[in-house]
């Protein structure tokens, strides 16, 4: 689900910096920490003579571990470019929504203090599945989170016994609450083909445009 | 680490490519699939994922490759993983790395189910979308209900077509039959104008519907009627508020004799069902909602406007050759479901007359079914009242078993 603005996480460059150093120490197993200056490429340890794999093999773990809650993403090419410690801090923190980053002695974000424009909510696959389920447990007062391959029409516990109406019925909250920021739009009809959860998403995912999806980061 | 990962995707391989089903034995577990850390990453957990659910991962490598692609792997997974970050996040455990023993406690069964080949027929016994990805709206499949207004709610919600046989040893006679049920097919044709919820679709269900049924001692049947109707239904999204909410409006002209085709009436008959959460409140009309932990609820409610004229009277039923009548009323049915699968429920259909003979009439009809299978029941049901189009009079008690699909 997509956080509030409430709800989101913020951190400061000093912050992002510390958090950076611990991962490089973590990751290629240092006996010593690392400083701003020190450079990439000499403290990375050998990978067959390659050290740059090194770097880019950093991405999953940022995206993933280290940067995850501040729902980071960053182009291998963007982090190739990092040559020192300082750079990947800098590198990170541009690709830190604005709505996260903290300027010390400045109130609210940075987004407000130096004029960013509010961001175009871009979902993953995973964000979208997530919506979707959510939904399903307001509308439908369900009990418990349904796995993805359960069956929308078949009787309970099998299934979560709807019928094709309340289906379809799902058109409206769709394109008017829970998937307008990303301006879905999808069919009563073919939602009514949805026998799963999974397949429901499939259908909201194709009603969503491109502009407003994340691109796969497993590329062609 | 990278060598670990190489064997549990191999592992994964050769359980989901095993005749012998992946967690027979429980032969690993999310700890086997942990880092050197002891904790799950994001790409961990979607090969124990993909191993728990027997995903095909071969998917997940591309010509001439031997390695499985984990990024690939995440993708094909990204349902079952987002179902696990909601229950992860409910916990306060919302980033990677996680603890197995917490993923354990995630997983849950695979609820897949098995469909036979005769429910893949498309246009028949499964629905055949129409268009790209269904757009244009979709044809069949073949539906058997217990009437006609059953026919545009699907199986689980509805009641079956129903076969009885009574036998009174006290009279003489070879016992009573009777059987009701209606035979439809529908066409849905979807076109959208604009959006933000805004939209109207049409469905065409084309159907024969019969009602038979004996009283013992005594010669045919006291209740015979056989019909033929041509429902249009138009599903309106009315594109405001933010309730699930839809309007189902149908105009159903048709056709209804008996058995031997002495007596015809003809008649439309407009309808309005209102699908979606009562504003203000916890209730949900509709399908079935939860009450309370196994129990649920069915309420509906259905105005309608009814005009039919009797071309020519006959043996069942109560009106005469040359009358018409335009009425109007409403259904509304409360229908309770029960953990063990037994459906109790009751209806009551109304109708008062604006003009023309006829007067007020109305049917009461209660019922418990077992459903032992998903299309066959058990049935009691009983019925008081008139039936709507051709006015008998029946105060009737059947038991039977009752077929849906």
């Amino acid at each position: 689900m997509e956080k509030s603005k409430k709800e989101l996480r913020k951190i400061t460059r000093r912050q992002v910096l510390n958090r950076a150093k611990k991962m490089l120490v973590r990751e290629w197993g240092l006996t010593s920490g690392v400083l701003v200056k020190d450079s990439l490429l000499e403290r990375a340890p050998e990978n067959r003579g390659q050290k740059e794999v090194r770097i880019l093999a950093l991405k999953p773990r940022i995206e993933e571990r280290d940067f995850a809650d501040l729902e980071v993403e960053i182009p291998c090419e963007e982090l190739a470019k990092a040559k020192t410690v300082g750079e990947l801090r800098n590198v990170i923190w541009d690709r830190i929504p604005a709505g996260c980053r903290r300027i010390p002695g400045k109130t609210g974000t940075a987004r407000s203090a130096v004029g960013v424009s509010a961001r175009k909510t871009r979902l993953s696959r995973e964000d979208a599945y997530m919506r979707t389920v959510y939904m399903l447990v307001r509308l439908w007062g369900l009990q418990k989170i349904p796995a993805p391959d359960t069956s929308l029409t078949d009787r309970y516990p099998k299934g979560l016994e709807k019928d094709s109406k309340d289906i379809s019925a799902l058109e409206n909250p769709i394109e008017r609450k829970d998937f307008a920021d990303v301006h879905a739009d999808v069919r009563g009809a073919v939602l009514e083909c949805a026998k799963t959860v999974r397949k429901l998403d499939e259908i909201i995912w194709k009603g969503i445009p491109e502009e407003y999806k994340k691109p796969d980061r497993t590329g062609p | 680490m990278k060598n670990r990962n190489a064997l549990l995707c191999f592992a994964v391989f050769l359980a989901v490519v095993s005749p012998l089903p992946a967690n027979a034995g429980d032969v690993l577990s999310s700890s086997d699939f942990a880092g050197e850390d002891g904790l799950l990453d994001r790409r961990e957990l979607a090969l124990f994922l993909a191993y728990k659910y027997e995903k095909p991962i071969s998917e997940c490598m591309g010509p001439g490759q031997v390695a499985v692609d984990l990024d690939k792997v995440e993708k094909l997974m990204y349902a079952e993983i987002a179902t696990i970050r909601i229950g992860l996040k409910a916990r306060g455990a919302g980033s990677p790395p996680w603890k197995p023993e917490t993923i354990d406690s995630l997983v849950d069964g695979d609820s897949r189910r098995e469909q036979g080949k005769w429910r893949e027929i498309p246009g028949l016994t499964k629905k055949k979308p129409l268009g790209e990805n269904g757009e244009g709206g979709s044809i069949g499949p073949v539906r058997l209900r217990k009437s006609e207004r059953f026919l545009d709610v699907d199986r689980t919600s509805a009641k079956g077509a129903s076969i009885g046989f009574s036998d009174n040893r006290l009279k003489e006679g070879r016992g009573a039959w009777n059987t009701e049920g209606a035979l439809g097919y529908p066409v849905q044709l979807s076109r959208q104008d604009g959006g933000g919820g805004k939209s109207v679709e049409f469905e065409a269900i084309p159907f024969v519907s019969w009602n038979l049924a004996q009283i013992e001692g005594t010669s045919g049947f006291q209740i015979n009627e056989l019909a033929f109707g041509l429902p249009f239904i138009a599903k309106v999204s009315p594109g405001v508020g933010f309730s699930s909410a839809k309007w189902f409006l149908s105009g159903r002209p048709y056709y209804m004799t008996d058995f031997d085709f002495d007596q015809s009436i003809y008649g439309v008959e407009a309808r309005a069902e209102y699908v979606g959460g009562v504003f203000g409140t916890a209730l949900n009309m509709g399908g079935f909602y939860p009450l309370f932990d196994g129990f649920r609820y069915s309420f509906r409610v259905t105005p309608a406007m009814d005009y039919s004229i009797t071309e020519k009277a006959g043996s069942h039923t109560s009106r005469r050759d040359g009358d018409d009548w335009l009425r109007i009323g409403a259904r509304s049915s409360l229908d309770l479901r029960f953990p063990f699968m037994l459906d109790v429920g009751l209806s009551y259909l109304f109708f008062d007359t604006v003009s023309g003979r006829g007067g007020y009439s109305d049917l009461l009809h209660v019922y418990a079914t077992w459903w032992p299978g998903e299309h066959l029941g058990m049935t009691v049901d009983y019925s008081k009242g008139e039936t709507p189009v051709a006015a008998t009079e029946i105060d009737l008690v059947k038991v039977g078993v009752e077929l849906r699909y």
